[in-house]
């Protein structure tokens, strides 16, 4: 099992990504019931500062327990500039998450930082370079001003993290279930992820028991083109999944490109087209995983 | 190891376990209360005694006031502990 | 002596027979009639206290007192009732409750000083634990809902006197819920228990003029009228989010639960179903109603305790009857009182198979808790793994052998003890009664069902369906193998099923 957790894992999707505090045993080891995408441990505000070192402790022997299979894990660390951070990573990457969620990233030379001290325990440890990513949660005014450089400061990032709680915090605003005053950081958060290739995650949702609250909002950021959300609740899960489990229109469309795809190998012609028009690889893969997804979701059978 | 004055971590919440350790003078003195004694008292006195000998602690009197804990948060909350009890902090 | 379900059942234990599998057969030779009695010329029933109807009965020293309050645990009578008693100088009485609840506390020192010499009922919180430590010097019967009226029909335990809490009475002993100053709902298992008691007294705070409107018990059976002060404290409000604030576990294995009825079959348009109380009832219920919604199935009836919830159900037209057998809280008495579609029905109506047919017959699927589980199936609901009685075992093995379907829902371990055991401290409910387990780690089918099996894999193959001893190593893999309990010779407490036989012993535990 540990050797196995030595090879970075290739998630094709993260749809919903868990936060679960690292210092309630009950909660921890009740996470692994669930079909989350990814599991985010939290040593942060979770945690009180005369616990965090019990947390890290704990977090450490429940990562040595137990086996994750496809579900991602995550640490959201400490602030980097806390007393806090740095343990964090020190202490925790030898048991192999597949990354951390870095708080505060508010400029290139930070994530800089991280990424070298990162590198060093890698090589420490004898795994690949680049084995732990980063979800960088962008929560600041400044984090996202300086977004488009954050992104490009290391190649650990994977995703973009809009956090609206901390973000509104720094603001001196209020966070309401509208907040049009959010759409702008939202905007430059998801346009950067974009640019850059790696996933648009969308902010928590606070009100566990507000489903369709939940619901409105997931929907809201998949229109925007967020491809996933921070969670705080189990039960928040199914109802985001089902948000941005593809449409009927598009599991067809993706089935027909796959189809056309096989066509054109099984007759040796390079390009591929679909009513006239041409499939490029993206969009193949694209369709694959929105058959992976639907499949999963059990939207299609296993051969189809 | 050694256990130089009192540690203590962990929780009474469910599935969770608060760790007292303090010096002693005659050896180990083990105390354990536990929602599931009668099943698992004995394993965890185990547990307990093990972790001493591979830290080496002789001197030390525990109480363990345990609410189904897992072996992995057991081991823990009893590292935590002694952590504390034998003057490490944290940042030093 | 070994019953079917391999458990050890000895012979010192005068007069019973072991438990022979879930068809209930009876013998009719045993069958006795409700007592013959003389209300002619007219008599003045009413009785201005306990202590002077006592006197009235003839209530003498050994013999046994039947109560039920469907107040369960509000109920102020019993203890007054013992008091009197008591006062009355008579020792060494059978107490014969429905159910006594944690609130029942209060009788332990009428345990000790000699008032009640033996019990025969359901029991549960502090009263349950009292008794498992050895307290009273014979063990106490524990009777299914369906046994007790079994007992009660064969002669096997003659009520002397039965005292039943009503909410309002007449002069004649005409009674029902939901009337009165304390109104408490369906009077289910009032309504059976005064059958076959040689005397019935009603207690209520509420005396109404002649005939009393709305009659759920009538005066035919009752011998005396009561009028006390307090029947006990107001029916509680259905917690508002009832459900939501719990664990989400539970919340999966409701959801596992919803979707594992649906690909067996057993949840579709008009299908009837039974959702037992607990907090895992409640989440299973909200997943229930949204699955509703979504799918526009609506249920034919509910049976059972009524909850709020299901008086919500039928208010949206989810449900087309309410089968109210015990009302859960003040939605479910009132919804009783103004629903025409909302209906009281006695235990026997409810769950008597030595008819031409009960209610729980006509169930599609039942959903039931569980403290433990062994790898046959065969369910402890009553006491913890201390080895302590904490629950009643209400109709729990009535209800789950008698539904078509029968689910027991209960998270995969609770602290560090696994639910699923190689052996279970108690067989409260028999495995051949239960037809699957499901759990936030996987569903398991009882193998007799193979024919469910294939069906659910068909229908929704993505359930994590996993053979019992497979699920039960996985979760000990993570909790430990608990040490098992040692128990003394003593013998604490005896399990009934619906036929009077012997599903199980619970002796002292070692400490």
């Amino acid at each position: 099992m540990k050797e196995n957790r030595k090879i970075k894992k290739r998630n094709l999707f993260r749809r919903s990504l868990l936060y679960v505090p690292g210092n309630m045993p009950r909660m921890l080891h009740s996470i692994l019931s669930f079909d989350m995408d990814t599991i985010i441990i939290d040593l942060g505000d979770a945690v009180r500062p005369e616990n965090k070192l019990a947390a890290r402790i704990l977090v450490r022997n429940f990562l040595k327990t137990y086996d994750f299979g496809d579900v991602e894990v995550f640490i959201r660390i400490n602030q980097i500039d806390s007393p806090y951070g740095f343990e964090d990573l020190k202490m925790l990457l030898p048991e192999m998450p597949d990354g951390i969620r870095l708080p505060r990233s508010t400029h290139m030379s930070l994530i800089k930082e991280v990424d070298m001290y990162i590198s060093q325990i890698e090589d420490e440890l004898e795994v690949e370079d680049g084995r732990f990513s980063i979800i960088a949660s962008i929560d600041t005014a400044i984090g996202v001003l300086n977004v488009q450089q954050i992104a490009q400061s290391s190649s650990r990032i994977c995703a973009l993290a809009f956090d609206a709680e901390h973000y509104t915090l720094d603001l001196g605003i209020e966070r309401t279930k509208e907040n049009e005053s959010l759409l702008f950081a939202r905007m430059q958060v998801l346009l950067t992820a974009k640019a850059m290739n790696i996933d648009a995650i969308d902010t928590i949702f606070s009100d566990v028991y507000d489903e369709e609250g939940l619901i409105q909002e997931t929907r809201h950021a998949k229109s925007l083109g967020f491809t996933g959300k921070s969670l705080i609740s189990p039960r928040q899960i199914i109802p985001v999944h089902n948000v941005f489990a593809p449409t009927k229109k598009e599991i067809e469309f993706a089935q027909r490109i796959i189809s056309a795809a096989e066509q054109a190998r099984k007759r040796r012609i390079g390009v591929i087209s679909l009513d006239g028009k041409l499939v490029d690889s993206p969009a193949i893969s694209r369709a694959e995983l929105t058959l992976k997804m639907a499949r999963d979701l059990g939207l299609v059978m296993e051969n189809e | 190891m050694e256990i130089i004055n009192t540690g203590q971590a962990g929780t009474v919440e469910s599935s969770d376990c608060i760790i007292t350790v303090s010096p002693s003078e005659n050896g180990m003195e083990i105390n354990i209360e536990s929602t599931v004694k009668l099943q698992f008292g004995d394993h965890i006195r185990d547990l307990i005694i093990d972790f001493f000998n591979k830290k080496g602690i002789v001197n030390v009197s525990l109480f363990i006031n345990d609410r189904g804990a897992l072996d992995y948060v057991i081991l823990s909350r009893l590292e935590s502990a002694v952590l504390q009890a034998s003057g490490y902090k944290e940042g030093l | 002596m070994k019953n079917i379900l391999g458990r050890e059942i000895p012979e010192s234990l005068h007069n019973f027979k072991p438990y022979r599998g879930r068809k209930v057969r009876p013998n009719l030779d045993q069958q006795v009639s409700p007592p013959l009695k003389t209300g002619w010329p007219a008599k003045n029933k009413v009785v201005k206290s306990l202590r002077e109807v006592i006197k009235l009965t003839g209530l003498k020293d050994g013999m046994t007192v039947a109560t039920h309050h469907h107040l369960q645990d509000r109920d102020q009578i019993l203890i007054q009732i013992l008091e009197a008693i008591k006062q009355e100088g008579i020792r060494n009485i059978t107490l014969a409750p429905t159910g006594l609840f944690p609130c029942h506390r209060i009788i332990i020192p009428y345990i000790q000083d000699g008032t009640i010499g033996h019990i025969e009922g359901d029991i549960s919180g502090e009263v349950g634990r009292f008794i498992c430590e050895g307290n009273l010097s014979k063990p106490v019967i524990i009777r299914s809902h369906t046994a007790r009226l079994f007992a009660r029909f064969t002669g096997k335990q003659p009520v002397d006197v039965a005292f039943l809490a009503v909410s309002a009475s007449d002069r004649c002993g005409n009674s029902n819920g939901i009337s009165g100053a304390n109104p408490f709902g369906s009077m289910g298992y009032a309504i059976t228990e005064a059958r076959y008691a040689k005397q019935v007294v009603v207690v209520t705070n509420t005396i109404l003029p002649y005939p009393l409107q709305q009659i759920s018990l009538s005066q035919e059976f009752v011998d005396w009228v009561v009028e006390v002060e307090q029947i006990g404290k107001p029916i509680r409000k259905m917690p508002v989010r009832i459900g939501m604030v719990s664990n989400p576990i539970g919340y999966l294995i409701a959801r596992y639960a919803i979707r594992f009825g649906q690909a067996a079959g057993f949840i579709k348009k008009g299908f009837s179903f039974q959702i037992g109380s607990g907090a895992l009832g409640a989440e299973i219920g909200r997943a229930l109603l949204n699955t509703m919604k979504e799918q526009e199935l609506n249920a034919s009836f509910i049976s059972g305790g009524i909850t709020g919830a299901h008086v919500e159900m039928l208010k949206e037209g989810w449900t087309n009857m309410l089968l109210d057998v015990e009302s859960m809280d003040a939605e479910a008495v009132e919804s009783l009182l103004i629903n025409n579609n909302h209906q009281e029905i006695s235990a026997t109506t409810y769950a008597n198979p030595f008819t031409q047919g009960c209610v729980v017959n006509e169930l599609d699927i039942v959903f039931l808790g569980a403290t433990e589980i062994d790898t046959d199936f065969n369910v402890n609901v009553s006491t913890e793994s201390n080895g302590l009685i904490k629950n009643t075992v209400g109709g729990h093995s009535d209800v789950a052998g008698s539904a078509k379907f029968s689910v027991i829902l209960a998270p995969a371990f609770r602290n560090r003890i696994s639910t699923i055991k190689n052996e279970v401290i108690a067989v409260n409910t028999p495995g051949d009664c239960v037809d699957a387990l499901v759990t936030e780690y996987g569903i398991c089918i009882n193998p007799k069902k193979e024919d469910i099996l294939e069906k659910v894999v068909e229908n929704d193959p993505k359930l994590p369906i996993i053979p019992i001893e497979e699920l039960m190593n996985k979760i000990q893999k993570l909790t430990g193998t608990p040490k098992p309990l040692e128990f003394d010779e003593k013998i604490v407490a005896v399990w009934e099923y619906a036929d009077g036989t012997v599903l199980d012993v619970l002796r002292k535990v070692k400490i």
